[in-house]
């Protein structure tokens, strides 16, 4: 059962709310109702990017609990505390403009073989990003910034279920009705999130 | 100092900095307020009060009437973003803009207002040569409302609202004026006379 958190904003609504993404997702979670009551029969947890970091804080314990029943949590965005397992975090200053400036583009591929690439081209992940991660050993990295450093990881070591962390923040810009990449990006990543879970897509580095 | 600022600007990160609100134009002016606090503020020591961004609307559904006691004793309340949630008086949801070219996006200014007082609207249209950053739908006025700001088809992009309640309502359906205090451009001007404004209102 896969559940979304919703932080308020007009964007998280608009984006867990367009039909053919709420389709995907069997439960809508407000997030200062969940930091109360927690996370009802969810196993798989989105987290949004640019929630209420108190309040997401709150809810962290809840999400320790999914995480060691097996569970898995998708985290979008920036995540400047290491509030849950293996978490560490390094802000870069995000370029808007590169391809205005004809600079590289922010992200690169790191695991072309992965299941992602079924349902996502490189192009659909790239807009820009606020920052990068350092992954525990034995994390799977799919995509980096230029420099190789992690951009979106799969991490099956630091607890007993799947943390999916990645810096890019699809949901603000396409429910901001911003950046068509986004869309895309939505289009693919939750249609393979349903497999994944459910077992059905390809898993690479999980033996 | 807690209280002592004319306008309580409504937050969802406060430990992060805010740039545009760190600006020696406005900073004096403003206080930012962890949204959740809303219910403890005494809203009557403030001037104006301000959503904007990604402020949570579904809080604001819900402490709606604290909204509507504060216009009611004469507030002002800015609103920069799309309204997903019916919590402000007067305010329709957002309508999304149907893009066909960069053209659209153009932003007129068609009411004399302090806040646009020598602003281009060449610089609310474009940042860098690219269009779209102002506004990219509307929140539909209610009948009486001045329009301020209107896209190239006639949208009301920014309105001000002085009849549905006893207070005073400016709406943006972009991200919100106060983010115009930093840049080059005449852009910049908005947010310390949109702050300034507010400040000196005096109330009916």
């Amino acid at each position: 059962m896969i559940g979304a958190l919703y932080g308020g904003s007009a964007a998280h609504h608009r984006a867990l709310h367009e039909p053919k993404y709420r389709r995907l997702l069997d439960d809508i979670l407000y997030l200062p109702d969940a930091a109360n009551a927690g996370l009802g029969e969810c196993t798989t947890l989105i987290v949004p990017e640019r929630l209420h970091r108190g309040l997401l804080h709150r809810t962290a314990p809840a999400i320790r609990t999914l995480l060691d029943g097996g569970g898995t949590v998708v985290l979008f965005g920036e995540q400047p505390t290491a509030w849950l397992p293996g978490l560490r975090w390094t802000h870069r200053p995000t370029n808007w403009w590169w391809w205005l400036d004809g600079g590289p583009a922010p992200v690169a591929v790191a695991a072309p073989d992965h299941s992602l690439f079924d349902r996502l081209t490189l192009a659909d992940m790239t807009w820009h990003i606020h920052g990068v991660f350092d992954p525990p050993p034995g994390a799977e990295v799919v995509l980096t910034a230029q420099d190789g450093s992690a951009v979106l990881y799969l991490d099956y070591v630091s607890t007993p279920g799947t943390l999916i962390v990645t810096s890019l923040d699809p949901l603000s810009h396409f429910g901001s009705y911003f950046m068509p990449a986004t869309e895309r990006f939505l289009d693919g990543f939750l249609p393979w999130l349903r497999g994944f879970t459910s077992g059905t897509a390809r898993v690479v580095g999980k033996a | 100092m807690r209280g002592t600022a004319a306008v309580a600007v409504l937050d969802m990160d406060l430990r992060s900095p805010y740039e545009p609100l760190e600006h020696p134009s406005v900073r004096d002016l403003v206080e930012r307020v962890d949204c959740y606090d809303l219910p403890a503020l005494d809203l009557g020591r403030y001037r104006g009060l301000a959503a904007e961004g990604m402020i949570d609307q579904e809080f604001l559904y819900r402490h709606r009437q604290l909204v509507a006691g504060y216009l009611d004793r004469g507030g002002t309340v800015v609103f920069g973003g799309h309204l997903s949630r019916p919590w402000l008086p007067g305010a329709g949801m957002f309508v999304p803009k149907v893009i066909t070219s960069f053209g659209d996006y153009g932003v007129r200014i068609v009411s004399d207002h302090p806040i646009f007082a020598g602003v281009n609207a060449h610089d609310l249209t474009y940042r860098r040569g690219v269009a779209g950053f102002f506004a990219r739908g509307h929140n539909p006025p209610p009948a009486g409302a001045v329009v301020l700001a209107e896209l190239a088809g006639g949208e009301p992009v920014v309105y001000l609202d002085e009849h549905t309640t006893a207070g005073v309502i400016l709406v943006h359906s972009g991200y919100g004026l106060l983010g115009y205090s930093t840049g080059e451009t005449t852009a910049a001007r908005i947010a310390p006379q949109l702050i300034a404004w507010v400040s000196q209102r005096v109330r009916a």
